[in-house]
């Protein structure tokens, strides 16, 4: 099913948690929204589920208007932040809730409790108390149990953010497997770009209530269209410069050179990500202000003129190792850079 | 982690707490049991006396039952009305909700007299009826009307920190508003449900004095042992009541003192969430709106009932305007008033100093028999108060604190009892529980490594107590004394036999003038009581939290799980 959102705003008073906010999910599709607390992000994901109601705007499944329809009725279900399981009730129990309140037979809710719980690969702990559960036991309970009622659109918000690194890593791509085997479309809440990048097949940025851009991940990672989405994505150097527009052709300055560019704005921002930046014997001349050295690569911050630029360098044995004061060449292909 | 090894202070302090909780809780209770079973020749007790206790423990039984159920389910729709349902007139709700809470359970006897007693307004007057309202039904109504309220804090310092999210989840998976009230809110909130229940049984075990005033011929338990030490001077018999009213109160205080906690699913995460109802439907919100109302509008005739009786020349004879009930009041009768004051702020000082104290000790430090210290401190929750007042009547006749009957035979004795400082220290005593809850409640939010970062940045552990533990620990002593102020205002149960005519209480005075059927004049008293409790916690108040918002949202958290604990 594919899922549209039309001119939904909320206002809290006079605050806009939601202003305006158009998106569509294709059927099977993951979109992820992504933002920092407080851009409004799970207030747009509890308006698609019913449970908080929008000042404005409309919301359409595979084009039903779902607009008015209760919490109970939208098949939108939703695996929360803090799992909110049942802790009165068995793993199993909470599972088969769903189908219970759908009035199931038994005999069908037994199934499909078991097959959940083998998808999610829980199977065995139908009678445990969520109380004995792990921080990932609960996650894949919470998922098995927004699963089982075969929801047309899956809603995820912040589901990892309770958990380690490494089972966040793990799971990131267990709900990823699961979501493309049962082709559900879903909308998936995060504040990690990389756990966006990792599960979504489209990302929405959001700020202060707003879309600042929707693309597939390519787009919104290398081709960011505002300063916002390009920050966010984690790339450290955006450069912001003024168009010189004393000749026919318009030039911004660079790293030493002019470079020529097409557009019809006085300040661009540049992109020059630092993986794209290399070392050489001859370039751009900079001076090494520090290193920092994470894990598989090593972050140089360099001095060049009046600007700061992070070089990215891939921590393997056989490179040279530069110093903090050292001076380097660098330089990089035109073709890399982003300017918007 | 609790520390290992402990300094010398923290030993003595201890030490101290350790033997006062035995002298002062352990030994009075321990010597009514005695005192019941002992005879001459040995242990035993007639059949005819455990035949009448057994007749009495029935009343009771049926009373407290019967009451329980009725004001759990008032102060359950009570909760959730007012705390969850959005309507106008929410606050002047929740202040008559809130208000039989600062009474003495008895004094809406005031109102009942006057509008179903012999000469009542509705009885007598509309009905002309000649029929005795005294009776089981009468204290039933009068201790619903009280407990209520009591029910009503309870639940609602639970229902505060409901997780909602868990309701929102089963409406996302599909369930109606009524689903999810039976099969999630309702199931999530019995633990604290069934505590409030407890507490409720308890209270209603130990109010003595509503059979005593509209009872008429029927007593019960605590009633009885009143009856027997003030009339027939019984004490054999009053013992052997005693014994049997402490059985089913013990068995309920157990069961909530070590049943309960394991099975609580609230979180502190969800202290701050909107528990408000967004999806509830009209109808029924105003079924539950019209429930609170009805029962509200009793509570709120008692009340205006109360204020009638207080300004008119005598009820059902002669219904003038009068002040002549303040006036002797102010003349008077002032001086039980301020004694009242007197031994709730001291008492209440006391009581939740001690209790703090002994939370942080039990808590945070390794000690010796703690457990024991632990349950000695909160025996006086399960112990009725007229009950545990007979225990000091028979340990404190004996001299130094009730020890010396086996030392000094022959020198003149050092007694306590008949000394003005015994109901200072009783209700000391009761109230060490509440500051040991509140101080439990507390230390859960505290991180036990503060102490250790002070130790550890070279302080001593007088230092840390004073610097660190003891400003982090002070909203729990204040809510405890609020708490404790409140009940000192209208405690009586133990300190009755004790009193002197010279300390006589407030809440005693209005008892006996309520007896001696003077309904003016005890309404007065009743009212003047209420208010100066009211203004006193609001100046309280004030003086703890003025110009400090944020704090006064922590303490109504702490204040709500004293009850609860």
């Amino acid at each position: 099913m594919n899922i549209k959102i039309k001119n939904i705003t909320k206002k809290y008073e006079d605050f806009y948690a939601l202003k305006n906010i158009n998106l569509s999910v294709e059927d099977g599709e993951i979109l992820a929204l992504l933002g920092s607390s407080g851009c409004g992000k799970t207030t747009l994901l509890r308006i698609i589920a019913g449970l908080i109601k929008q000042d404005e705007g409309s919301i359409y499944l595979d084009d039903t208007d779902i607009t008015n329809l209760s919490a109970q009725k939208r098949s939108t279900t939703m695996v929360f932040q803090n799992y909110a399981l049942f802790p009165h009730m068995t793993v199993g129990e909470n599972v088969a809730y769903g189908l219970k309140v759908r009035k199931i037979k038994t005999k069908e809710i037994k199934n499909r409790v078991r097959e959940t719980l083998e998808l999610v690969r829980l199977n065995g702990l139908e009678n445990r108390k969520i109380q004995e559960l792990s921080g990932g036991q609960k996650q894949r309970t919470a998922l098995a149990r927004a699963l089982v009622v075969e929801p047309d659109v899956l809603l995820f918000d912040e589901p990892l953010s309770n958990l380690d690194e490494k089972l966040r890593l793990s799971m990131r791509q267990e709900i990823k497997r699961i979501q493309k085997k049962t082709n559900i479309t879903s909308i998936y809440v995060t504040h990690d770009q990389k756990e966006a990048l990792a599960i979504a097949d489209k990302i929405a940025v959001m700020n202060k209530g707003e879309v600042c851009q929707v693309g597939n991940i390519s787009e919104v990672y290398y081709k960011p269209d505002n300063y916002f989405t390009a920050d966010f994505m984690g790339h450290p150097n955006i450069i912001k410069r003024k168009v010189d527009q004393s000749n026919a052709n318009k030039k911004v300055r660079l790293l030493k050179e002019n470079i020529d560019i097409d557009t019809e704005k006085e300040i661009v921002y540049i992109l020059l990500r630092p993986e794209d930046i290399e070392i050489a014997d001859n370039g751009i001349e900079g001076n090494v202000l520090n290193k920092e050295m994470i894990g598989s690569i090593i972050r140089y911050k360099v001095e060049i003129d009046d600007i700061i630029i992070y070089v990215d360098k891939l921590n393997k044995f056989e490179n040279k190792e530069y110093n903090i004061g050292e001076s380097i060449k660098l330089k990089y292909n035109k073709k890399s850079i982003h300017i918007f | 982690m609790k520390d290992e090894k402990n300094s010398l202070l923290v030993k003595i302090i201890y030490s101290i707490i350790f033997v006062l909780l035995i002298y002062f809780i352990i030994v009075p209770v321990f010597s009514v049991v005695l005192y019941g079973v002992k005879t001459e020749t040995g242990f035993g007790v007639s059949l005819n006396t455990i035949a009448r206790s057994f007749s009495l423990l029935k009343n009771s039984l049926y009373i407290s039952i019967t009451v329980t159920l009725i004001s759990t389910v008032v102060g359950l729709i009570l909760s959730i009305t007012l705390n969850r349902v959005r309507f106008l007139g929410r606050s002047t709700f929740k202040v008559l909700a809130l208000l039989p809470f600062v009474n003495p359970p008895f004094v809406g006897s005031i109102s009942f007299i006057m509008l179903f007693g012999r000469r009542g307004l509705i009885t007598n007057k509309f009905l002309s009826l000649d029929v005795s309202p005294y009776g089981a039904h009468g204290i039933i109504i009068i201790q619903i009307l009280g407990l209520s309220s009591l029910a009503y804090i309870l639940i609602s310092s639970s229902i505060k920190k409901f997780d909602t999210t868990l309701e929102d989840s089963a409406r996302n998976l599909g369930a109606n508003e009524g689903k999810i009230f039976r099969s999630i809110t309702l199931p999530l909130m019995t633990p604290e449900i069934s505590n409030t229940a407890l507490l409720v049984f308890l209270a209603s075990m130990a109010d003595f004095t509503t059979p005593l005033i509209i009872g008429g011929s029927f007593q019960t338990l605590a009633s009885d042992l009143y009856i027997q030490i003030t009339g027939v001077y019984d004490m054999k018999s009053a013992s052997v009541s005693g014994i049997v009213l402490l059985i089913p109160c013990l068995i309920v205080f157990i069961i909530h003192k070590y049943y309960r906690g394991k099975k609580i699913y609230f979180s502190d995460e969800n202290l701050s969430r909107n528990i408000e109802y967004t999806t509830i439907s009209s109808k029924t919100s105003y079924l539950l709106i019209t429930i609170s109302g009805i029962f509200l509008f009793i509570v709120f005739i008692k009340y205006f009932f109360i204020i009638i009786g207080a300004f008119t020349e005598q009820w059902g004879y002669n219904y003038n305007l009068t002040f002549k009930h303040f006036e002797s009041l102010f003349t008077r009768q002032y001086k039980p008033f301020i004694n009242s004051i007197k031994l709730a702020v001291v008492s209440a000082l006391a009581g939740s100093f001690l209790g703090i104290l002994s939370a942080y000790l039990l808590k945070t430090k390794k000690l010796f028999m703690s457990k024991f210290a632990d349950f000695a401190a909160t025996l006086p929750a399960a112990v009725p108060g007229i009950l545990f007042g007979i225990g000091y009547l028979v340990t404190f006749k004996y001299p130094i604190l009730g020890i010396g009957r086996w030392v000094f035979i022959e020198k003149r004795p050092l007694l306590l009892l008949g000394t003005g400082i015994i109901i200072y220290i009783i209700t000391t005593a009761r109230f060490i529980n509440t500051g040991l809850r509140s101080g439990y409640a507390l230390l859960e939010h505290i991180n036990p490594d503060l102490e250790k970062a002070s130790h550890n940045l070279g302080s001593s552990e007088i230092y840390t107590f004073r610097k660190i533990t003891w400003p982090l620990m002070k909203d729990a002593f204040f809510a405890s004394y609020l708490r404790n102020f409140s009940s000192g205002m209208i405690t009586l149960g133990a300190i009755i036999f004790l009193l002197l005519p010279s300390n006589k209480v407030a809440v005693q005075q209005i008892f006996q003038i309520i007896t001696s059927s003077s309904v003016g004049e005890a309404a007065s008293m009743a009212l003047f009581l209420s208010i100066i409790t009211l203004i006193l916690l609001g100046i309280f108040y004030l003086l703890i939290y003025f110009g400090k918002n944020d704090k006064a949202s922590n303490i109504k958290e702490i204040f709500g799980s004293i009850f609860s604990n």
